[in-house]
């Protein structure tokens, strides 16, 4: 039960694919997120006089982003695409 | 963006597009840094010579006093710093030059001074190239950058005179 729980729970951030606007939201999100640490790390950098800082901040800055943008979390399928079923497209014709 | 694959594949080249403006931005930054770096080659002694029996050319044995400060180059556009000592003299056909003595400087270490005799051996091409001319030691510096063009600039050197 717990099993077929988190392969449903998977499935859902693997498997599903967000919608437009939730697609919209993670492009946003992940460039102000990469491009903020940039900023930070290059500032840091700079002071530490130690590019390898800012490297290693750029790398973190890419494994948050990673973490929040690529599974399709349920924040980004709030505005579901409306498909006809099947008894609509038959009243149709 | 509508696959996971889509979206960490360009979120990953979004990062490294965002780390190569932040190298160019470094390069442009280290311009802003003024370095003094100091070598000085003192006391050049010749302990002796032969002619190396296969090769029939000239080899030197030769020590001197090396005195050099890096460390004001390591801003944070320097990785390394190659340092070397060549010997440059000229004949008829060529201007010799040749690698006495290297080494590669990081940050922590970016001193050195050492009473040295050199790592290569100083041979000539021929017999008669090198003799009673004015050989000059000169240290000269390769300062490799993070992101930017290699810069070679050499220092003060002296002169010494291999008599027949």
């Amino acid at each position: 039960m717990m099993v077929s729980r988190l392969n449903e729970w998977w499935t859902g951030l693997m498997k599903t694919e967000m919608d437009f606007k939730g697609q919209e939201q993670a492009e946003f999100i992940f460039k102000i997120i990469l491009i903020s640490f940039g900023v930070v790390g290059w500032l840091a950098g700079f002071f530490q006089q130690d590019f390898r800082l800012t490297i290693f901040v750029v790398l973190v800055g890419l494994a948050v982003s990673l973490l929040v943008c690529v599974p399709s979390w349920p924040i980004f399928r709030r505005h579901p695409l409306y498909f006809l079923s099947s008894e609509e497209i038959e009243s149709r014709h | 963006m509508q696959t996971w694959g889509n979206r960490g594949t360009t979120i990953v080249s979004y990062a490294v597009t965002v780390t190569a403006v932040l190298a160019a931005l470094n390069m442009l930054s280290g311009f802003m840094f003024t370095v003094s770096p100091i070598a000085e080659i003192s006391n050049p002694r010749v302990l002796g010579w032969r002619v190396h029996p296969y090769l029939r050319a000239d080899q030197v044995n030769i020590t001197f006093d090396f005195h050099a400060d890096m460390s004001s180059l390591f801003h944070w556009n320097t990785k390394y710093v190659y340092l070397y000592v060549t010997a440059e003299y000229s004949s008829l056909k060529w201007n010799h030059s040749v690698v006495l003595w290297d080494r590669i400087l990081t940050k922590d270490n970016a001193t050195v001074d050492l009473t040295l005799s050199p790592k290569y051996e100083f041979t000539d091409l021929t017999t008669s190239a090198m003799r009673g001319k004015t050989v000059e030691l000169v240290p000269s510096w390769m300062a490799m950058p993070v992101c930017g063009l290699l810069r070679t600039q050499s220092g003060h050197g002296t002169s010494f005179v291999l008599r027949q």
